[in-house]
């Protein structure tokens, strides 16, 4: 097949790193390509370079044969490349029907009706349905927001979409739903260029395979030709981990529990109808359910809970990473800090020497392996699994009794995931217990003992592990019900 | 890299906008038929020009540079105090009002009356939007705006009615007894107190803010409010606290008004300190050093206007021209550097 988009020998260099290092790339009309890789290994570099928002240091594009330069998003768009970015770019209070036709284009007296009726239409054409058009985005869940997202970039009738992570915060039934929709823009000519970190995903949509390692491609390879053993091992370079395992939970003591807490619902979040959780020592609880259906109600009631002394009652790994986890201005060593405890024992007089600092966030960086350029390099600067490596870090140092994890793995890839899952583990082992929110059913089957699902600000279950075929259907049942 | 861009850039942007700022003036110079040559050696020389010139430009920076830190961290902790000029205000009135009451007490024990009390009532100022913030969610940006109204007037009432001098001459207040004002007492120039006081506080603010726990609090806090929150720390309690504190150092700078400089309150005693105050810290990128440069060069340009008006017959208008064309071309020029970044990551 005769490429439709290529790119050639693209190198990009960053101080320290070179994110790119001679990618060539391409991609053709009628195609799905999975573009697969570690946090780091240039995934995100590569989507930025070929949607004209990062110019690349050498190396050249190609559309249909043709030479072309992109000197910004605006240019790719013009170009009839469309992206759908990792980190949501809606403007959250504007509506739906403004998002969608800010992308597609405005006209001089943009008329509300119209707005609307057009996004009904183009949801409809592909199947992807968005919520209420006329809701501001800031009511959506965050799996309707990446379908405005998709809308946002289908609004333009793109001849090549490029798709950063799609699926990080869908269900499985929201997944098998973007998957249907790629596969009816490939039978229409449409170029899809996929990067994901969830490899059976990979499987089962993509013809080819192109996998990235520290800025290089190491594999170009049908999906019929490969297995998603052998897709990980070429992704890290090494056979990866076998999968996670919960021990068995000891029974007896709790540690942490939620009475009958219920909350008021406001304008945007959910009220919470009376959630009973009773968590025993080294047991991992599980929380399933689609986005949007009181997990984060519930990661706010836990987050305002504090002890006698005053201090909060769990360590987090927040929903947020980027907002919530760390502060990206800040080096790694002052995120390391952000934690009330912590602070206190570092500065017990209040005076926080940068020996003290330095020597801190060391020890963390040896520990987690937490690969920065230095100890003051701002978050920012790092991959997404570094990034979780400084949460995962600071929540572990205090040495909590309970933890609460709310889409710890999210964007992560294998080998960051399986790190903290393997955190998790050990945390558990010695005597801590989790509450562990994911929307990824697969992970929560091999992580928790127990597991609720979340539906409408209830809490349903428990489900216990092993599930049985009719624990599968029943949870099926509740998530395809519970959605907003 | 041999030398961190960020620190580097501390020191060349701010530098480089002053030279736009200054293209800018030498146009506007000719425009108004002055000889921008002779203009700019006035300004040099009423800058710099011999040591009373050096002791007046520091006394304006210092007063300059309190009034920017109580900005800037504010503005680090994400608090948008825009009310320094009533803090201001309200820390002259009280330095006034102590000023009076310790005639007769010896010289550090009344400044440091004064001081105290235009602090306190700066702080006390400041603790009104913080109280509206709090508790009734208020944006400080719109309390602190009417709060400046306020207290305009509350000093014009005073000067006219509580605190009006006895001659009832003017709308001023008397002096404050000469034992609470600074002592000249450096280089017999008329360089005072309040310029240690700054030299002072840079190195304490910078430590404070970079050097303790509680400086990561309230930058986390302004940085990143989710992630402060997450992290366990008292965000509502950090934010009001802040506040006060920029409350108080305005109020400081109020009484380093009275004590340094007019010795009395009257009407529009600030002239717009508090106002000017947000631009410094701005062009000091809120980092109390840069603060301090922002305020040598403001100060610079107050005094050197002064001698640029004498001599050269250039209004003194033209000093407010250049400072108001400095702070555009310092947001133009970090604009211009933040988008050439974000075009890098």
């Amino acid at each position: 097949m005769p490429a439709l988009l290529e790119a050639r020998a693209i190198t990009k260099k960053y101080p320290g790193v070179a994110a790119l290092d001679g990618v060539t790339f391409s991609i053709a009309s009628g195609e799905v390509a999975g573009l697969l890789g570690e946090n780091g290994a240039g995934k995100s570099t590569l989507v930025g370079v070929l949607g004209g928002a990062i110019a690349p240091d050498r190396g050249e594009l190609y559309l249909s044969g043709e030479r072309i330069r992109l000197r910004s998003p605006a240019d790719a768009a013009a170009a009839g490349i469309g992206v759908v970015h990792q980190h949501e770019s809606l403007i959250l209070r504007f509506s739906v029907a403004e998002n969608i036709a800010l992308a597609a284009g405005l006209p001089a007296f943009p008329k509300r009706a119209a707005m609307i009726d057009a996004a009904r239409r183009l949801a409809d054409r592909y199947g992807l349905n968005p919520g209420d058009p006329a809701a501001p985005c800031e009511s959506l869940s965050v799996g309707e927001r990446q379908r405005v997202e998709i809308l946002k970039a289908l609004s333009r009738n793109p001849r090549i979409l490029l798709l950063d992570e799609p699926t990080a915060a869908l269900s499985p039934r929201e997944v098998a739903e973007l998957f249907h929709v790629i596969v009816r823009l490939r039978d229409a000519g449409v170029a899809v260029a996929l990067v994901d970190h969830k490899l059976h995903e990979v499987l089962r949509v993509c013809g080819r395979v192109v996998i990235l390692r520290r800025g290089k491609v190491v594999a170009d390879m049908l999906t019929k030709d490969s297995d998603e053993r052998g897709l990980a091992t070429a992704m890290i370079g090494k056979a990866p981990a076998p999968p996670a395992r919960a021990m068995p939970a000891r029974e007896g003591e709790i540690v942490f529990s939620v009475d009958g807490v219920s909350t008021r619902g406001r304008i945007g979040s959910l009220a919470l109808r009376s959630i009973n959780i009773k968590l025993s020592r080294g047991e991992i609880l599980g929380i399933a359910g689609v986005d949007g259906n009181g997990q984060r109600e519930f990661v706010d009631y836990l987050l305002s809970t504090r002890d006698s002394a005053g201090r909060p009652t769990t360590a987090f790994i927040p929903p947020d990473r980027r907002g919530e986890g760390l502060i990206l201005s800040f080096g790694v060593d002052e995120n390391l800090l952000l934690d009330e405890t912590l602070l206190r024992n570092a500065a017990p007089a209040g005076y926080l020497s940068p020996r003290t600092r330095a020597e801190s966030s060391a020890a963390a960086i040896v520990q987690y392996n937490i690969r920065a350029a230095s100890s003051s390099a701002k978050a920012a600067t790092l991959s997404g699994g570094n990034q979780q490596k400084i949460v995962v870090a600071r929540a572990m140092a205090r040495r909590p009794g309970v933890l609460v994890a709310a889409h710890a793995t999210r964007g992560l890839d294998v080998e960051a995931a399986s790190f903290v899952h393997g955190e998790i583990l050990n945390f558990t082992k010695n005597g801590g217990a989790v509450i562990y929110i994911s929307t990824d059913l697969d992970e929560i089957a091999a992580l928790c003992h127990r597991t609720l699902v979340f539906a409408r600000g209830s809490a349903l279950g428990p489900f216990e592990i092993p599930w049985s075929a009719a624990d599968f259907e029943a949870i099926g049942a509740i998530m395809a019900g519970g959605g907003r | 890299m041999p030398f961190p861009a960020s620190k580097l850039n501390i020191l060349i942007r701010p530098a480089a906008a002053a030279a736009a700022a200054f293209a800018v003036a030498y146009i506007f110079v000719m425009i108004a038929g002055g000889a921008p040559g002779a203009a700019a050696g006035a300004l040099l020389e009423g800058a710099f020009g011999g040591r009373y010139a050096v002791a007046d430009t520091l006394n304006r920076a210092s007063l300059l540079f309190i009034a920017g830190l109580a900005v800037a961290v504010a503005f680090r902790g994400g608090i948008l105090n825009i009310g320094a000029e009533s803090q201001i205000l309200a820390g002259a009135s009280a330095a006034v009002v102590a000023g009076r009451l310790v005639d007769g007490w010896p010289g550090f024990a009344a400044v440091s009356a004064l001081l105290a009390a235009a602090a306190a009532a700066g702080g006390a100022c400041a603790a009104i939007a913080a109280a509206l913030k709090r508790y009734c969610s208020v944006p400080e940006v719109l309390s602190t705006i009417l709060l400046n109204f306020i207290f305009l007037q509350t000093v014009s009432w005073l000067v006219r009615g509580p605190l009006a001098e006895t001659a009832h001459a003017l709308p001023q207040s008397d002096r404050v007894a000469d034992a609470a004002m600074f002592p000249r007492v450096f280089f017999d120039t008329s360089l005072h107190g309040g310029f240690l006081l700054a030299c002072a506080l840079a190195p304490l603010s910078w430590f404070y803010l970079f050097r303790t726990a509680g400086g990561l609090r309230l930058r986390a806090v302004g940085e990143g409010p989710r992630a402060a929150r997450v992290a366990g720390f008292a965000v509502a309690r950090i934010e009001f606290t802040t506040f006060l504190a920029s409350g108080a150092l305005a109020g400081t700078a109020g009484g380093m008004l009275v004590a340094g400089h007019t010795g009395r309150l009257y009407d529009n005693i600030s002239c717009g300190l508090g106002y000017v105050a947000i631009a410094v810290a701005l062009l000091g990128k809120l980092h109390p050093f840069g603060v301090a440069a922002a305020a040598l060069f403001f100060g610079a340009l107050d005094s050197g206007a002064a001698e640029m008006q004498r001599s050269a017959g250039v209004s003194n208008a033209l000093a407010l021209v250049v400072q108001a064309a400095t702070v555009l071309a310092i947001l133009a020029f970090d604009r211009f550097a933040g988008a050439a970044r974000a075009e890098a990551a």
